[in-house]
């Protein structure tokens, strides 16, 4: 198995700045990042969403948060009533802001590397990563509301990754 | 102007066409795609006159889309709206036939910055 190589990844406090860029630029009200400070737990139903990044760093950047926060943030993006979001709409939104964050991840990391299209899983109540560790987090508020944004290393590439590099 | 927005992401449509509204340009006629297949295929029923495209997406990606725009004879103003800006993707966009690359997060500024030049 090939290690990860480890190049300059984002520290929690560039982490929080993309963070807040995403969001003055999508959502109404501030979001205050906390960098490395352990978010609390999300106090119902947690959503995750994530992005992949695939190649000469490999590795997940999540965004976990409340069920109401994600809807609120989808009410948000979408400019609709919180009552008239769907289920649909509010895995796209989050799903989307995972996507811009990861993006501007990748851009920072600066190697080559694939995003994947956004996943999310809208009722994690417990969130196991067998390959992945936590390298970089930041804890933020917004409206009330805790959503962790982490940055997830794996440590090993999958074998058809190995394959591909050794081709 | 009739305006090809093509995005997996349906709120990301929205926004992007909230966006041009606030940046001032005229958006009664737009048409969507949600992917890039779906997008080459407007591009060639609908024609038209600009197309801003995510970059990943599935079925095609935007970058396959406007290769075989292009391959298809189309030479529509195309534009990415795209989490990701690279050098080697803006130099792989502009090397297919792109205009511009725009990146996301985006204000209505960073459109007008952007589009005022070609539109």
């Amino acid at each position: 198995m090939t290690e990860t190589i480890s190049p300059a990844l984002p520290s929690s406090v560039e982490l929080g700045e993309i963070v807040e860029q995403v969001w003055s630029s999508f959502l109404d009200g501030e979001i205050i990042s906390m960098p490395g400070e352990d978010a609390p737990p999300a106090h119902n139903q947690q959503m995750v969403a994530s992005v992949s990044i695939s190649g000469d760093w490999t590795g997940h950047l999540m965004i976990v948060t409340g069920k109401d926060c994600a809807e609120l943030i989808a009410s948000n993006m979408f400019q609709m009533e919180p009552d008239e979001i769907s289920t649909a709409e509010v895995a796209d939104a989050i799903g989307e802001i995972a996507n811009m964050v990861g993006g501007s991840v990748k851009g920072m990391v600066g190697v080559a590397a694939a995003l994947s299209l956004p996943q999310v899983v809208l009722d994690a109540s417990a969130l196991v990563n067998l390959d992945a560790r936590k390298v970089v987090s930041v804890s933020a508020q917004w409206n009330g509301h805790p959503v962790e944004i982490s940055l997830w290393e794996r440590s090993t590439v999958g074998r058809s990754e190995t394959a591909r590099k050794g081709a | 102007m009739r305006i090809l927005v093509a995005d997996d992401s349906m709120v990301m449509r929205r926004i992007v066409i909230r966006t041009m509204r606030q940046a001032g340009y005229d958006v009664s006629d737009i048409v969507e795609a949600s992917d890039g297949r779906q997008a080459y295929e407007t591009v060639m029923s609908d024609e038209p006159d600009l197309v801003l495209s995510d970059w990943n997406m599935p079925e095609m990606t935007g970058i396959e889309s406007l290769r075989a725009i292009r391959a298809a004879g189309s030479n529509v103003l195309f534009g990415f709206v795209t989490s990701e800006g690279s050098d080697e993707m803006r130099a792989e966009a502009t090397a297919a036939g792109a205009a511009f690359l725009i990146t996301k997060p985006f204000t209505a500024d960073t459109f007008r910055d952007v589009l005022d030049a070609f539109v």
